[in-house]
């Protein structure tokens, strides 16, 4: 969502030791830490889904998703539920992350684009920007792009087969 | 001498309206059995329900349904008492039963009709009582049309733009009066309480009737000037005359009570134009039945609420905070969780209707169709308790409606055509419902004509829908009727509605979340299928647990379930293994395996659940068989995706997510070489 | 207890300020309408007094019809809604419409 002004919310947290941000407009809600039920057949990044008051919610994985190691959650650990906008449609979804940080006013001056290093590292697909606060990186994350459209099924879909002879 | 509403007893009349349409609807149901299967047992009892709506109304007052109860009594007493019934008696009898709740629906919302709005139908029908047979307008010569067999029907409505009114209908109406015997019908469906009213703007629609033999050209002189400031349709009379069964055709009045059979008034054309009394079978709109067992359901999860909430309420109070109290709060919370999401699921589930809502429109549709047309159709319908989502069920009236119009109207064949074809006389409209993996399939087939492949590309070739010089295969052809165009637009079809066409079903299928899909062949038949994904789909479910986690097989699937017996497991060459049960031998599937589960080797699947797929038989492996419930179907795709091998998900007792297994899907992948998860 | 009087036009033109009054007419216990004056009714006119009528029958307020003129039961008539304003039958008076 682009502000008409130069100020913008970002809810920060860390992963891997380094400081992300969203648009606190696009938080549903921060919850502790549950155990997803892993989805079959599909990609690493995404962990499985919760339950939310009755609603089925997938959670990815931040660290797969940067190409970083998995580690153990612990009490720090939490779940960023975001809105995720596709088009028409707007999804629910979350992200696990180490700990939780700070809510902060960023201005759209100190935000600057993604150096060219980062795109090597594939931030470039979901990163629109750093933020200098201070003498803090922050990585703007983009929200709807954290998630890839569609996600491939591991290990190929299930294809029209020959029928099997019982005799 | 109108009586005042407001004087009646309330209550009295509240007990007699609710038991009076109750009453009205078995009386539709039997008489649309009359035909078939007439039985001194029904007769007796459809004589029962007039005479007790008979009494009843007099009891309370309401004087404008005493003539017209009495005819139809009149008319059951003489099939009672072995009077042979004319043909045309059962539908006059219907027609009735539109006018009774017409006239108790007015009287529902506070309004009575003048006392003879039914007098000419009470008399047409006391005619049939006297005299044995339905008034007859004589043989029909097939190539002149009775003047009164058919009608032109104007609809009215304001324009898109409502602004100050700018042409009055009145005018308008005064005008078509002199060509002809002119009918008006009012809806009021969209006017505001008069707090809310603004004055200026139109909020009424009519419904006009006039003698069929007026030129359609005088018609459309007159009607040409509005054009723009009302929004004005003409349906022309129907192609067919009134059959000459003595079918007594509509009389148009030349008061303000409706021409054609009277509850037919509202609604003005939709996707529907079904007979009223097919729309909406409950009296008030907004509102729904529930069965008792779901309300003692919730009624003791309150209960149970209640328990849990007085429990927390008991720890709180003076007194350290200590670990025991703090161990027992945590629990009460847990339990309060438990609780709230039970409670959550059960109140989902009361939207959850039966189907049986939506198909038992169809039976009188079908007859009234098929009788209007001369073609004689037989209807099938299973699966009427397949449960759905309330509103989904309300949004999937109209293209089934639809559906089966187009297949009376261009589907079954007459029964000339039918009978050099080598069919039997009548043609079969099947409509089945079934829970298929965690979807709601509908089905409609007829035995019909079919679609003709090469008609249907020749007219979409015509349409400049296709390239000129395009081949297609036959079962591309019939596709084509899905696109957008393809349906006649201009001429309107009275039976098939307003150039309604299969994209605009498509649709409205589709905002439903669901497919479509049409299978034809020529000289056979035609077969819709609509698939709809519902969030509330609600399936009986076995719970069984793999590893450490449980999932749902749906039970609709499951033909058995066995323990494995070493001894009967045996490799097939190539494949997988398979199971020797009785005289049967069953491939077994290894779900963990499939469902891409780390699993210790040699780990229990100790129980096989064999299910029935599209190619046969199934064993899945699973550890345990855990408990039979009725689970609430989650979509994945609302916020993820469609994930093979899974039709949904629920949420269980314990707030755990369990998926739900599409049994269909997973036998296709096990027979495709074995893949593992990543 | 209202005795409301129609005008003589119940039409477009007046509609506009007939709704306040019709309003203010639901504030009593019962209603009677007086329409011997109508000779001209358009569906402005006729649609206002559906609402009224239909409103007074929502809240419990009687309200019956004392006389009304053939005009406007030929008007109410021509546009379907007789029975919606229960106006069959009650005793007519005036002058007959012409256009």
């Amino acid at each position: 969502m682009t502000h008409a002004h130069s100020q913008e919310q970002l809810l920060t947290f860390f992963v891997a030791g380094a400081e992300y941000g969203v648009d606190i407009l696009r938080v549903q809600e921060i919850r502790g830490w549950s155990a997803p039920m892993p989805l079959p057949r599909t990609p690493a990044f995404v962990k499985g889904v919760i339950n939310i008051r009755g609603d089925i919610v997938p959670i990815a994985d931040l660290r797969a998703r940067l190409g970083l190691p998995a580690t153990e959650p612990d009490v720090t650990t939490a779940i960023v539920v975001l809105r995720i906008d596709h088009g028409e449609r707007s999804t629910v979804r979350g992200i696990v992350v180490d700990a939780m940080s700070d809510v902060t006013n960023v201005d759209a001056a100190q935000i600057k684009p993604p150096p060219a290093v980062a795109e090597a590292a594939g931030f470039a697909a979901f990163a629109r920007g750093i933020a200098t606060i201070d003498d803090k990186l922050i990585t703007i994350l983009d929200v709807d792009r954290v998630f890839p459209s569609t996600i491939a099924p591991v290990g190929g879909s299930p294809s029209q087969p020959p029928p099997l002879h019982t005799p | 001498m109108i009586s005042d509403p407001a004087t009646l007893g309330r209550q009295l009349l509240g007990t007699f309206l609710e038991e009076s349409f109750d009453g009205l609807e078995r009386l539709e149901a039997g008489l649309l059995r009359l035909d078939e299967h007439r039985s001194s047992e029904l007769i007796d009892e459809l004589f029962r329900v007039v005479h007790s709506i008979k009494g009843g109304a007099g009891a309370v007052g309401i004087v404008e349904l005493g003539a017209l109860a009495h005819a139809m009594e009149s008319v059951l007493d003489a099939l009672r008492r072995g009077e042979p019934a004319a043909a045309g008696t059962t539908s006059l009898l219907l027609r009735g039963v539109d006018a009774l709740r017409a006239s108790l629906r007015e009287r529902q919302a506070g309004r009575s009709t003048p006392a003879d709005a039914h007098a000419q139908l009470a008399a047409q029908i006391e005619h049939c009582a006297a005299r044995g047979s339905a008034p007859s307008r004589g043989p029909a010569h097939p190539d002149t049309r009775s003047p009164t067999a058919a009608a032109w029907r104007i609809d009215i409505a304001p324009g898109a733009a409502p602004g100050a009114v700018v042409i009055d209908p009145i005018k308008l109406f005064r005008t078509l009066a002199d060509l002809g015997e002119l009918a008006v019908d009012a809806e009021l469906t969209a006017l505001p309480d008069l707090a809310r009213f603004d004055p200026g703007r139109c909020y009424l629609r009519w419904r006009a009737t006039l003698p069929g033999d007026v030129p359609r050209a005088a018609i459309e002189d007159l009607l040409g000037w509005v054009d723009g400031a009302f929004d004005v349709t003409i349906v022309p009379p129907a192609a067919l005359a009134a059959p000459t069964t003595g079918e007594p055709a509509p009389l148009p009045a030349a008061t303000g009570a409706p021409a054609v059979a009277a509850g037919e008034s509202a609604p003005l054309p939709a996707l529907t134009g079904a007979p009223a009394s097919a729309v909406a079978s409950a009296p008030a709109a907004g509102s729904i039945r529930v069965a008792i067992d779901k309300i003692d359901q919730l009624m003791n999860m309150v209960g149970e609420l209640v328990i849990t909430q007085s429990m927390l309420g008991e720890l709180d109070g003076d007194g350290p905070l200590d670990t025991a109290r703090l161990a027992r709060i945590r629990e009460g919370l847990g339990q309060l969780a438990r609780n709230t999401r039970a409670l959550q699921d059960s109140v989902m589930r009361l939207r959850s209707m039966p189907i049986s809502g939506v198909f038992n429109r169809f039976p009188r549709l079908v007859r009234e169709l098929g009788i209007r047309l001369g073609k004689e159709v037989v209807l099938e319908i299973t699966g009427q308790s397949t449960e759905l989502d309330k509103t989904v069920l309300e949004k999937l009236g109209d293209p089934l409606t639809h559906l089966v119009r187009n297949s009376i109207d261009h589907g079954i064949e007459p029964v000339a055509d039918r009978l050099a074809a080598g069919k039997s006389r009548a043609g079969t409209i099947r409509l089945t419902a079934e829970h298929r993996g965690g979807d709601v399939v509908v089905e409609i087939s007829d035995d019909g004509r079919g679609l003709d492949p090469e008609r249907i590309a020749t007219i979409a070739r015509q349409r400049g829908l296709i390239a000129p010089d395009a081949v297609l295969d036959d079962r591309a052809a019939t596709q084509l009727v899905f696109l957008p165009g393809f349906s006649t637009a201009r001429e309107v079809s009275e039976i098939s509605g307003r150039g309604v066409g299969m994209d605009v079903v498509r649709r409205h299928v589709e905002e439903l979340g669901g497919e479509i899909a049409l299978d034809s062949r020529r000289g056979h038949g035609t077969r819709i299928t609509l698939r709809l994904p519902l969030t509330l789909a609600i399936i009986d479910g076995q719970l069984v647990r793999i590893g450490d986690r449980q999932f749902v097989i749906p039970l609709l699937s499951i033909i058995e379930s066995v323990a494995v017996e070493a001894p009967r497991v045996s490799q097939l060459a190539g494949a997988c293994e398979v199971y020797r049960l009785r005289d049967q031998l069953i491939p077994m599937i290894d779900l963990a395996g499939l469902l891409g589960m780390p699993r210790a080797p040699g780990a229990d699947n100790r129980v096989m659940v064999v299910v029935a797929t599209d190619t046969g038989q199934l064993g899945l492996m699973v550890d345990e068989l855990m408990a039979q419930q009725q689970v609430v179907v989650k979509s994945l795709e609302t916020n993820y995706q469609r994930v093979p091998g899974l039709s949904g998900a629920t949420i269980l007792g314990d707030g755990q997510v369990a998926f739900i297994l599409d049994v269909i899907a997973l036998g296709q992948t096990a027979r495709a070489p074995l893949s593992i998860a990543a | 207890m209202l005795a409301l009087v129609l005008p003589t036009d119940l039409d477009q033109s007046v509609v506009a300020e007939l709704h306040p009054r019709f309003l203010e007419a639901l504030a009593e216990p019962a209603i009677t309408i007086d329409g011997s004056s109508v000779q001209h009714a358009d569906v402005a006119g006729v649609q206002l007094l559906c609402a009224l009528v239909i409103a007074a029958e929502r809240r419990g307020i009687p309200l019956v019809w004392s006389v009304v003129s053939p005009a406007l039961v030929t008007a109410a008539r021509l546009l379907g809604v007789e029975h919606v304003v229960r106006i069959a039958g009650v005793r007519q008076d005036g002058l007959e419409w012409f256009d």
